[in-house]
Formats: C-alpha cells, structure tokens, sequence
C-alpha cells in the first residue's frame, strides 16, 4: 500500500501552480512531495506536455527526468471508462433564476455527451482515473484537483456525487491542506499571498475570454471565502501543542 | 421606427431608464434614494466644514449607483449650496478608476490623477506658492513634503518662470517656454532621459512606486494649501473617487501591495483636507469580503462606508417616479393623466414587484421601465401623446416575455 494519498491533477491547476511558491519552495514540488500526483495519457500528451514551455519553473520539473510522463495513470480502456461514466449522464444545472426572489433554480437534467469530440476529454478521462484508482484497489480515496470550475460543474462533481471516490479539490485547498500539513514552516500570511496570485492569476487567464461581473464576483466570494478559512486554521493551529 | 421610439409620446424628453452611469457630472441627476443623499451630502457639510481626511468605502452591487453618485458629486456646484460659512475655499473633485493593467498600477494610477490635475493648473498653484513663501521656503517646504530633494526641487520648478538671462534656470535662457514644461512634464512621467535630467538639474527621476506617491502626495498638498490645519478657508478640499477597485482581484501580490500599500501612504500623507471614497462592487453585500480584497492597509484607513442596499418597493416606486420627473417634457398631471404616466398606479407597482429584492438596483430598475415603455411605444399601446397607458397587464406579459426569452424558450 502506497503511504501518499493520489492526487488526480488537471492541466489548469497545474498551468496555475506552476510558477508559485510557499514558503520559498515551488507549489508542484510540495504537491509532488505530499501526494502521488497523476494525470490521464490524454491529458499528458494533449495537454500538459505541449504546454510545458509556457509553465515555467513547473515545466523544468516536469522534465526533468521525465517526470511528466512518469505521472501518467495507465489504466486499461481510458475510453470503456469514458463510455461508462459519461453516456448516458445526467447532472444537476441550473435552469434559470427565480423572478421574485432571484435564487437560482436547478433541475437534474440528462445530458448527451458528444464522447467522440477532444473537447473536456481530458476531465473526462481523469475521472476514469479516479474510478480506476479505487476499484482495482490501489487507493482508497483520491483527490481530484482541479480549479476549472465549468469542468467540476459538468463532470467532476456529478462522478464524485455518486461515485464516492473522495474529494475535489481547488488549488486553494491545496495549499490550505500544505499550512495545516506544515504550519511550522509557513505563516498565514505566506498563504494568503498564494491565495491572491492564484486568483489574480485565474481571473486574469477568464479576463482574455470576456469575464462577466458575475463570474468576477465568484472569485471575489472564494478568495473571501478561503481567506476565512485559513484565518481559522491558523487560530486553530496556534492553539495545539 | 424613429417616429414609434418617440419619447415625447409618453412627456419625457428622452429615455430617463439609462443602462450605465452619465459620462459627465453635468449629465447626472438624482431620483429618490433619499437616505443614501443624505449619508453623502452629510458626508461632504462635513468634508467642506472640517479639516479631517475622510477614506469612504462606497459598496453595493453591480448597477446599484456607485459611478453614478461619483458622477452627481463631481460636481462642485452641487456641493457648495450644503454648506454655509465658514468652509473651504475651493473643492477640487478628481474621478479616476482602478488600473486595469496590474503590472504598471502605480504608474497609471499616478498618470491618471496627475493628467485629472492638469500640468497648467498645477504650475500656477506652485507660483502662487512661491509668490507667497518666495523661492527659498517654497524649497523648502515641497523637498520636505516628499521627503526627497530632487523630487521636491521637480515640483518646485513647476512653478518658475523661465529666465532671460542668468539666474537658477540659465539653461532654459532664450528658450520658448512650452519646450522647458513639456521637458519638466516628461520628468513627472518618468519618460525623461539622463541629458533631461542633467538640464533640469535634477539628480534622479521619479523611479518608483513610492516616489510616485510620494511625488503625487506633495502635488495633492499642493492643492490642499500649506496654511495651519485650523484654518479652514485657506484650504482647498480634495475629493478624490476611484472606481472599481474591486479590480484589485486582478493584482497578483507583487502588484498588489504596493498599490495598496501606496494609497494608504497617500492618505497618511495627507491627514486633512482628503476625501477618498472608493467605490467598490460586491454582489453579496457582506462586507466582510470587501475588505479582503482591499487588504488591511487600506481597510485599516476607512472612516465612513456607505452601502447601496436594493431599494424597498416603495423607494424602488419613488425612484421611477422621480426619475421621470427630471426628464419631464411636459407634466402629465395637466393632461389629466396619472403622474405615473405612461403607467398607471398599478402599472408601476406591478413593475417594482417584478424584480427579485436583490434586483431592485438602480439599473435593473431603468432595464425593465426602458423595455416596457420601449414595448409600448412599438406595439402602439402609446399611439400618440398621452393617448394610451401601461396597464398592469401589459407589464406582466412584456416580464414573461423577457423570462422566456432569458430562458431561451
């Protein structure tokens, strides 16, 4: 039995990871140390290796030694798990909003995925990872991380829904993990910078496609939100022995 | 369809339901919201009365007034009649928004306000310092304002004079003056060469982030006047908006601080005669998360908040009634029609109690009335002036069109 937990990454989470440190150490290398970090073949060949050059200091880790396709999960039939998860599928969606009191409203609606376009292959196939992981008994629990939020929307939250295969993770709660993991090494403030680059940086890479004021206001609400959190981690962890 | 689209059908001079705030302060009018006028115009008997700096955190949701009320205020005319003697001499309102590129924030942020000042305006107040203290002191004071000499001198040579012969500026002897300012505006944006420096006589440029503020906190005093603190109407006012800083979300760390850091240092700068007011957007109306963006350098610093809550149907109600008032081109009261007109009574209530409470902003309200008058006036329910009105009915059914079309049904 493996003793590091599985940590099932996406290319966005880790384009976003790749040139940040905590506590003058590079975020992929705490997440490499802290976790078996794997990826799908479809998401190493069609979307990190060729990225490699544009993510910096992360690229150089990934290359050197190989260690980019050493992180491939290689499982039998990506596309019998794809096939399996995917069609049919149905998931939760928000319909439209309420008039009168402005709450959204969502229905569960059965979706048809078009399994023979690449488009979110890669989400899809690393959901496969995570099934793949625990039913052949490797891992008991994943955790599958991501900061594409339209990708948890449509695939990884409605598997994790039924499948109880563990958890998703943003990168915010990555590093939230690293300061409880860690606390001795780094401050609360070193976290919150992480906290603000990486949301810098994710509205800044929506901001190129057109970001509406409701999608800015999310960010706004997760920063808020996970600076709370670390602010009561770290009273917490200043309270243990 | 121009003939249709006629406003005057319904006595209004031109569509009052605007979708974003006014360009300038002239343009800008106030309807309703009486509570929220008041927390300003509180705000500024006391910034025209009083020495004290006030940093005022504007937050509220997206379309809920905030650029609009930076607009009405923009205007000095405005706020003159909410004071009597003694006051300030002069109120100076600056409008400048968040930068959007984060990696020059410092540098658009001080252009910009620096460009709001305008360069001729900033050259008399400097002579007219000078005409004062004379040569010497002004120095003086500007190298110990910024705590600089080379950059106090800079400013310092904003006010004089080109010389014929001899004296401080030898160089610029025989020069026409508008090559010596555009040297010396060159300087202040930091796009001059080691020569220029070397002719202005100047040992270094403005390089940083904190010279910037430094060089913008000595400028701003400037305007604010150099005279004792008590002495309320030997001073300027300086009211200065920056909109949208919840962009601050787009700064990344390096970026971010010294902004932050920066304004708080302008502020500390200036501990009198300083009205911030920062606007921020935030949908949520839990102020909590304002502050984490804006961080506690600046958080720290703010004396005043003011919300734009969602209005309560009956402030929502007197809104579009008061709105339409400003832009009347004839009262309809006097045609015999309901001051409501083109709605009637029930019409406009129906209209308020479409919006969820948390739509009951300033411009979801001027979206619906804009698409049911507009409705109106194309399905002929409004044929000609005064003749037609906006039932209830009618308002129902153009909403539940809008809801299926929304839907995409």
């Amino acid at each position: 039995m493996p003793c590091k937990p599985l940590c099932i990454v996406d290319t966005c989470s880790l384009i976003y990871l790749s040139d940040m440190e905590l506590a003058r150490r590079p975020l992929l290398r705490w997440l490499f140390d802290e976790f078996e970090t794997v990826y799908s073949q479809f998401v190493w060949e069609n979307e990190v290796q060729p990225h490699l050059g544009k993510m910096g200091k992360g690229g150089q880790i990934l290359r050197r030694g190989n260690a980019g396709v050493q992180k491939v999960w290689r499982m039998p039939g990506p596309m019998q798990y794809e096939r399996a998860l995917f069609s049919p599928f149905s998931r939760v969606e928000q319909k439209s909003r309420c008039s009168r009191c402005g709450q959204a409203i969502m229905e569960e609606r059965t979706v048809i995925i078009n399994l023979g376009s690449d488009e979110d292959r890669g989400e899809r196939h690393n959901c496969g990872v995570a099934l793949d992981a625990v039913r052949r008994g490797n891992y008991r629990q994943v955790v599958y991380l991501t900061d594409d939020h339209h990708a948890i929307q449509k695939y990884a939250q409605p598997v994790f829904d039924i499948f109880p295969l563990g958890c998703v993770w943003s990168s915010y709660d990555l590093v939230l993990y690293l300061f409880v993991r860690h606390c001795d090494r780094m401050i609360a403030e070193d976290v919150e910078v992480v906290f603000r680059d990486l949301t810098a940086k994710a509205v800044n890479e929506e901001r190129q496609q057109g970001i509406s004021p409701e999608t800015q206001q999310i960010w706004q609400q997760r920063l808020a939100a996970y600076i709370h959190k670390l602010e009561r981690v770290a009273q917490v962890m200043k309270q243990l022995p | 369809m121009a003939a249709i689209l006629d406003w005057n059908y319904v006595y209004l001079k031109q569509n009052p339901f605007a979708d974003t705030p006014p360009r300038r302060p002239e343009e800008a009018v106030w309807a309703g919201l009486p509570r929220l006028k008041k927390q300003f115009e509180d705000l500024f008997v006391q910034a025209l009365a009083t020495p004290a700096t006030q940093v005022v955190l504007n937050w509220g949701a997206w379309g809920s007034g905030k650029t609009h009320a930076a607009m009405y205020f923009g205007l000095k005319e405005r706020l003159w009649p909410l004071v009597q003697e003694p006051h300030v001499r002069d109120v100076c309102p600056i409008y400048v928004r968040t930068p959007k590129e984060p990696a020059q924030a410092d540098q658009e942020l001080y252009r910009n306000i620096i460009e709001a000042l305008r360069f001729s305006n900033l050259r008399k107040l400097v002579r007219d310092l000078i005409a004062e203290k004379g040569q010497e002191e002004t120095l003086r004071l500007l190298q110990d304002s910024t705590s600089s000499e080379p950059l106090g001198k800079a400013i310092w040579l904003l006010g004089l004079e080109p010389k014929k012969r001899g004296g401080q500026l030898a160089l610029f002897d025989d020069e026409p003056s508008e090559e010596r300012n555009q040297l010396l505006e060159s300087y202040f944006f930091s796009t001059c060469t080691k020569r220029d420096l070397k002719e202005l006589g100047l040992s270094r440029g403005i390089d940083s982030a904190q010279d910037r503020f430094r060089v913008l906190g000595t400028l701003l005093q400037c305007i604010i006047g150099f005279a004792p603190t008590e002495q309320v109407n030997q001073h300027t006012r300086l009211v200065l908006w920056i909109d949208e800083l919840e962009d601050l979300i787009y700064f990344q760390s390096r970026q971010y601080r010294p902004f932050t850091q920066g304004l708080r240092d302008l502020i500390d700068r200036l501990p009198n005669y300083l009205t911030l007011l920062m606007n921020f957007t935030l949908a949520t109306g839990a102020f909590d998360d304002a502050t984490v963006v804006l961080g506690d350098a600046l958080t720290s610093r703010i004396t005043h908040r003011v919300y734009f809550q969602p209005l309560t149907p009956e402030e929502a109600y007197d809104y579009i009634l008061e709105l339409m008032r400003c832009y009347r081109s004839e009262d309809p009261s006097s045609k015999g029609l309901p001051s409501t007109y083109p709605f009637t009574e029930d019409a406009l209530h129906t209209l308020v109690e479409t919006l969820p409470p948390l739509g009951r902003i300033p411009r979801d309200l001027n979206k619906r009335c804009s698409q049911v008058v507009s409705q109106a006036l194309m399905e002929r329910v409004i044929t000609a002036p005064g003749e037609g009105i906006i039932t209830p009915g009618f308002v129902t059914k153009v909403v539940e069109t809008q809801i299926d079309l929304d839907l995409g049904s």
